[in-house]
């Protein structure tokens, strides 16, 4: 029994010994696992090349021509990905693995309870005590059987070249047609008679497009040369967002509740305010292609700013702040369920705001409701303060003071009005409207039989598993008939009672 | 004493625990027809110094089980039938008047069954709340207080209690602080298919089998030192603190389902019941030390009635035996 006899130094060198070509070998897995990750990159390197050519297929009939020398997408192709790699690589070759981590390795593969990691653990100790020393000798017995019995897996995937290889060829045809596609794209040219012209340009004229647009244009191409109904499109959003920017934001700011219109209003409202001014559909200009839609999101922008700096400067209505005038974001009038006509998106010259209109309106209404014609309570007049001095601190005079006291401030509200509970009483809401119209459509189905599988019965196995809640078991109505008609019978015999 | 004396004393410990439960074991089997995983478990909280619960549906030998053990190891025992009318004197014990020889009358304290080294709670979920806080100064403190008068409790104290999980009608749940006290929850099944024959042959045949002391109380402390002195290694012992955060909501390594479905993890007692136990499973498996495999195999056992699954969990039919699953799918042995 000489192993009994072994120092722990002595295990910690055999130990060492043991872990010293795991590492190895689990370094060697790191390093592996790192090329393995360069197949996963097969994505991202073929990524950019159809980038590239999807975006000059897609130039190309605009007459924007996306010209790379092919040089230059050969390297900017592979050299992100591959470089990242490539460095993560060199790391895990850098990387020192343990001799814990492969001593755990070893417990885990030959499923020795961590006997090994323990023991590496204990004989570092100085003054280890008998189970930890007879856990040293434990693994101590094992080394021997380990180191024979330590598998030997194959590390490298004999794959993953092949696949890289297989990778960049595609990625090189790739390039190469999207040089071709890109070198012979037709290319809108502008003639000084306002015709437009497709001409296929050779590779040298490719810089044609720059020079286009350095040029000053004489006659630019007008949207009637277009389809009408693009055209049409066109100069409405483009006149829409040129000139309806600031009419528009500052109307709607005014009227929140007009964005919960539908678009059907919208659009009727946006060509009123558009009423008298003039088409600026041959207005459009050389830059008439691409602001467009960020002029469409500017003055969208715009509105936006607009309504928030609006509700910036509305005070926050307390809830009883419109009390009594029937209204606000509580009425009953919801912008969904009620038509939106036309005519009321009319913007009136006097620059009535038609929220007080349906405020108005509402207190009609309600009136109404109330049974009776009441009179209208935003015509009344604030009470007058009852205050008893004829001045303040500041020793001018108050407008209302009458000298007959009271409490001070003016009533949000009085009479009837107060007590009715019909009054709708708001709540603050600082949100906006519902913006669109929702619609709810439902559809009558008839329901249609479908043929059930058949449920095969199970053995059943030993129990494992709490029972759970056990229902008490119910005769079934040909048991409880078959009960029924026993003592039925036992009756018609004359048998017990 | 010299390294090899001292692994020569280990040794010859581990044998020793080795031998003992091994033999308390083969006495009980002698009555008790399969649940070895049972047995097995319930020995661990024995040895571990821990209480057990064991829950299970009626007629599958809990009781029997536990009986069965208090003959084999030569200890008090005590068996206490909860019923929801009894009180905390009815199991601590109370002052009773006794008459005196001179005819005088004094007030004697009279044990309740509280007051043994292994005490049977059968049905423990059927006492009320009061009575079940009872319990609690006796499994933690080890001791129980009666007005002025406490009373330490012989040693090895060990409580086994047995919960049926069908009749919940007229029952009180144990509250958390209560069942936290457990080491070990232990979930009975049914025997397996084979075994169905033994257990006719066994108790149907007029003839019911003896069970022997093969221990004693004594030796069951010294095996407790033992198991005690088990070393735990340093991948053990954080490889059990990360299960148990693991099954703690909010945590860093919890998983989808503890954070989702988890209302309360398990409290610092699991590792300290994992550790335990794990000591045990590392003797009995012929090892001087705690491994992640021992830690692994009892987690189910010790964590089980310390994580509360939340109302979406339970609708979900989310049990805490999933939660710990997937806590052990989820947390790997750190790298030390």
């Amino acid at each position: 029994m000489s192993d009994r006899n072994r120092t722990p130094a002595e295990v910690r060198v055999e130990l060492s010994d043991l872990a010293r070509p795991v590492a190895r070998d689990l370094r060697r897995g790191l390093v592996q696992q790192e090329t393995r990750r360069l197949r996963g990159l097969v994505g991202p390197t073929l990524a950019f090349p159809v980038a590239y050519l999807f975006l000059a297929m897609l130039l190309a009939p605009l007459g924007i021509s996306l010209y790379l020398p092919w040089y230059v997408l050969v390297l900017l192709t592979p050299v992100f990905p591959c470089g990242r790699v490539l460095l993560r690589w060199h790391q895990a070759q850098r990387q020192r693995v343990a001799d814990a981590v492969a001593l755990r390795a070893i417990d885990r593969e030959l499923q020795l309870a961590d006997r090994m990691a323990t023991a590496h653990e204990f004989v570092e100790l100085e003054h280890p005590d008998g189970f930890q020393l007879a856990a040293i000798r434990d693994a101590q017995q094992r080394i021997q059987a380990a180191r024979a019995a330590r598998p030997s897996r194959p590390l490298v995937d004999p794959d993953s070249p092949r696949k890289l290889l297989l990778a960049g060829v595609a990625a090189g045809a790739l390039l190469w047609f999207a040089s071709l596609v890109t070198v012979t794209a037709p290319v809108a040219v502008a003639s000084p008679d306002g015709e437009r012209q497709v001409a296929v340009v050779a590779p040298k004229p490719i810089e044609q497009p720059r020079d286009l647009a350095n040029q000053p244009d004489p006659q630019p191409k007008t949207s009637e040369q277009r389809t009408p109904r693009k055209a049409q499109k066109d100069s409405n959003s483009s006149s829409a967002s040129e000139d309806e920017a600031p009419s528009d934001a500052s109307r709607r700011g005014k009227n929140p509740i007009g964005s919960g219109r539908s678009a059907e209003a919208r659009a009727a409202a946006g060509g009123g305010s558009e009423r008298g001014q003039p088409s600026n559909q041959a207005q459009s200009t050389k830059g008439e292609k691409s602001p467009k839609p960020k002029a469409k999101k500017k003055s969208k922008a715009k509105k936006d700013a607009a309504e928030k700096t609006e509700d910036q400067k509305k005070p926050p209505q307390e809830s009883g702040s419109t009390m009594g005038r029937g209204s606000g974001k509580g009425s009953s009038k919801s912008p969904t369920a009620s038509p939106w006509s036309a005519k009321d998106q009319v913007v009136s010259d006097d620059e009535q705001d038609p929220e007080e209109d349906e405020e108005v309106d509402d207190e009609n209404d309600e009136s109404k409701a109330r049974g009776g014609v009441q009179p209208n309570l935003r015509q009344r007049k604030p009470p007058v303060n009852r205050d008893l001095q004829i001045s303040m601190g500041s020793g001018k005079p108050q407008d209302d003071a009458n000298g007959r006291g009271g409490p001070g401030g003016p009533k949000k509200q009085r009479g009837v009005a107060q007590l009715v509970l019909g009054v709708t009483f708001p709540d603050h809401i600082s949100a906006k409207p519902n913006p669109g119209m929702s619609k709810i459509t439902q559809e009558r189905i008839e329901p249609q039989a479908q043929q059930g599988d058949s449920i095969t019965g199970e053995g059943r196995g030993a129990r494992a598993a709490p029972m759970g809640h056990l229902s008490r078991r119910v005769l079934s109505p040909w048991m409880q008939d078959l009960v029924r008609s026993f003592y039925l019978s036992l009756r018609e015999e004359g048998g017990p009672q | 004493m010299n390294a090899n004396e001292l692994v020569e004393v280990a040794e010859r410990d581990a044998q020793r625990f080795r031998d003992v439960h091994q033999k308390i074991k083969t006495e009980v089997q002698r009555f008790m027809v399969g649940q070895e995983a049972v047995l097995d478990a319930a020995l661990t909280a024995l040895f571990a110094g821990g209480h057990v619960m064991l829950e299970g549906v009626p007629g599958l030998g809990k009781t029997m089980l536990v009986r069965s053990i208090g003959q084999a190891v030569d200890v008090p025992f005590s068996r206490i039938q909860f019923t929801p009318d009894m009180m905390p004197a009815d199991i601590q014990g109370t002052n009773v008047l006794m008459e005196t020889e001179g005819g005088g009358h004094e007030l004697q304290f009279q044990e309740g069954p509280l007051v043994s080294s292994l005490v049977l709670a059968d049905e423990i979920n059927r006492a009320t709340p009061r009575t079940q806080s009872a319990l609690l100064e006796a499994m933690q403190e080890r001791q129980i207080t009666v007005g002025r008068r406490t009373i330490k409790l012989q040693e090895p104290y060990c409580v086994m209690a047995t919960q049926n999980p069908v009749e919940q009608e007229g029952t009180y749940p144990l509250p958390e602080a209560q069942l936290d006290r457990f080491l070990m929850k232990i979930q009975v099944g049914y025997p397996e298919i084979e075994e169905y024959e033994a257990i006719v042959d066994r108790t149907t045949a007029g003839q019911e089998p003896e069970i022997n002391n093969v221990s004693s109380s004594k030796e069951i402390m010294e095996l407790r030192k033992v198991v005690l002195s088990v070393p735990v290694p340093q991948l053990a012992k954080r490889y059990a603190i990360h299960l148990v955060v693991g099954a703690q909501p909010g945590s860093d390594f919890a998983p989808k389902i503890v954070n989702e479905f988890v209302s309360l993890g398990p409290s610092p007692r699991a590792v300290q019941s994992l550790m335990l136990a794990s000591k045990v499973r590392a003797l009995t498996q012929g090892r001087f030390a705690v491994s992640t495999d021992d830690i692994k195999a009892v987690a189910y056992d010790v964590m089980r009635h310390r994580i509360i699954v939340n109302f979406h969990g339970a609708a979900d039919g989310v049990t805490a035996d999933r939660v710990i699953q997937d806590v052990l799918a989820h947390v790997q042995p750190p790298v030390v």
